[in-house]
């Protein structure tokens, strides 16, 4: 079963991580010198389940729809203050970023266009330039 | 009186206290050591510039002795210095010492205005130019491109586009293949969680922040608690405080994406896993992997948690190369850059695969 599949089993992840973290102890007994390398050893293994359990609970459904609807907020709160400053500085007869997001399409799509005829030109011109050669080629065997 | 091993004697805290006042007198030098961070260390020129992209050649006091240039391609995500971090941390300077001519590419920092970049842009525009410079100002007609994580992707498409101008390709924790959606990234940006389109309409670019969180994310407890443990215990010891401030300064300079690059790479590569499927466009040419003729090596982390092996391996089954090496190696996905082991054992292989393969000067 998953450890996060939704809600009503909140007890499930905490049992999961202790028994997680008895297991890591478990699985490496306790030992060193003194007291400080057991507490370090101690922390690894508390660390270790913890990232499991953070890990478990990242990839739950819980949490893709928490975050799917944090962003959805952050964003349609972004929006509306964009909406907001657009109006105010259209108001105030001030250009906004949409005035030169407009200005950088039309750019952009001269740009597009003028770069494709060059391209198309190019082309063109090679094949000029074959014909050309090989016809200077042909008068040239000719004159011979 | 019987002890357990937990229990702490009056001589383990007051070992403890000595030891938190060693701390505490350390924290100057810590200070000291934040402030003189360094990074990217081998000198180097800018020999190119388009917009916010610089290219870089490194100077070596070393000659030179291969013919074919090596170009290093990183991802849009963060800053390309981690190929350069520190001395005896470069993944350039195993190159530049070994004789190879070595450029990095710093694709710099997308303005509002650049967030219409797009893949096309990217690949056929900046990078073909950039390539285009590297061959003319080498008088080579190939060179070979080291490409690392997405910066890896997009090599492996650019040179899918342009077979005849790449003579060797290393690839490193490149994802090619986004069938899996196991780990955690791919669970993140599924479709049905992650509304890219949403994002670049409202916000222009993808927020670095944004990218930084995530990231961040991917390991909470190592990245935002473990690593803070691990700094205490080491405060007194220099070197570590060196390396730790110098991972802490790139980790900490994510850069925003351009927007139409992002949602592109996210929509079609990760989503719509496209690439792999010879189904991706770059302009009006289908990228087929298949094209890929040169020699390939391609490095994986093993314990990458950003890029497993899993979405790089399957390359092997698509790339057209007759000769393709592969090294999966004991690490993670930034110690595959700048880790010890792999800068004393895999650097200097993958060097040497590459000499093996590139002419040398006469």
């Amino acid at each position: 079963m998953a450890a996060f599949p939704g809600v009503g089993n909140e007890a499930d992840p905490i049992m999961k991580f202790w028994s997680d973290v008895m297991a890591s102890m478990g699985g490496s007994a306790p030992r060193g010198p003194s007291a400080d390398d057991v507490m370090r050893q101690m922390r690894q293994a508390f660390f270790e389940a913890w990232g499991r359990q953070c890990e478990d609970f990242l990839k739950s459904e819980a949490f893709l729809e928490m975050m799917k609807t944090s962003m959805d907020h952050a964003l349609t709160f972004r929006e509306k203050t964009s909406e907001f400053l657009s109006k105010a500085l259209n108001e105030t007869q001030m250009p906004s970023r949409e005035d030169t997001d407009s200005i950088l399409v039309a750019v952009r799509t001269l740009q597009e266009e003028v770069l494709h005829r060059l391209e198309d030109l190019s082309k063109r011109v090679t094949v000029l330039e074959q014909r050309v050669g090989r016809a200077a080629g042909a008068s040239k065997k000719g004159g011979k | 009186m019987t002890t357990l091993p937990w229990m702490f004697t009056p001589a383990d805290l007051q070992r403890q206290w000595d030891e938190f006042s060693r701390k505490l007198a350390a924290m100057p030098k810590a200070m000291e050591a934040a402030k003189n961070v360094r990074v990217g260390v081998t000198p180097s020129e800018t020999v190119y510039r388009r917009d916010t992209l610089k290219l870089h050649r490194y100077l070596s006091d070393h000659p030179k002795l291969y013919d074919t240039p090596l170009l290093c391609v990183f991802a849009l995500v963060n800053r390309p210095y981690i190929l350069d971090l520190k001395p005896k941390k470069s993944v350039v300077a195993h190159f530049n010492d070994g004789g190879f001519d070595t450029y990095k590419i710093d694709w710099g920092v997308p303005s509002h205005a650049q967030r219409f970049l797009n893949m096309k842009d990217y690949i056929e525009g900046y990078l073909d130019d950039i390539v285009d410079h590297v061959r003319r100002r080498t008088g080579t007609d190939q060179i070979n491109v080291l490409g690392y994580c997405m910066g890896g992707s997009m090599s492996a498409i650019y040179t899918a586009l342009h077979p005849d101008k790449v003579k060797n390709l290393i690839l490193m924790a490149a994802p090619v293949d986004w069938t899996s959606n196991e780990h955690l990234l791919a669970r993140w940006t599924q479709p049905d969680v992650f509304d890219v389109d949403r994002l670049i309409d409202v916000c222009g670019n993808c927020p670095a922040e944004m990218l930084q969180g995530s990231f961040m994310l991917l390991k909470p407890i190592s990245t935002m608690v473990e690593k803070y443990f691990t700094f205490y215990d080491n405060m007194e010891n220099e070197k570590f405080l060196e390396d730790f401030f110098a991972m802490e300064t790139w980790l900490n300079d994510n850069i925003p994406v351009a927007g139409e690059m992002f949602r592109e790479f996210v929509k079609y590569c990760m989503q719509q896993n496209r690439l792999i499927k010879g189904e991706l466009t770059v302009g009006d040419r289908t990228v087929d992997l298949g094209e890929i003729k040169c020699p390939v090596l391609n490095l994986t982390a093993e314990h990458d948690h950003l890029v497993p092996c899993g979405q790089s391996l399957p390359l092997e089954g698509v790339v057209g190369s007759s000769d393709y090496t592969s090294i999966s190696f004991p690490a993670g996905h930034i110690g595959l850059a700048v880790g010890s082991k792999a800068n004393r054992e895999l650097w200097p292989k993958a060097c040497e695969w590459l000499a093996e393969r590139s002419d040398r000067l006469s």
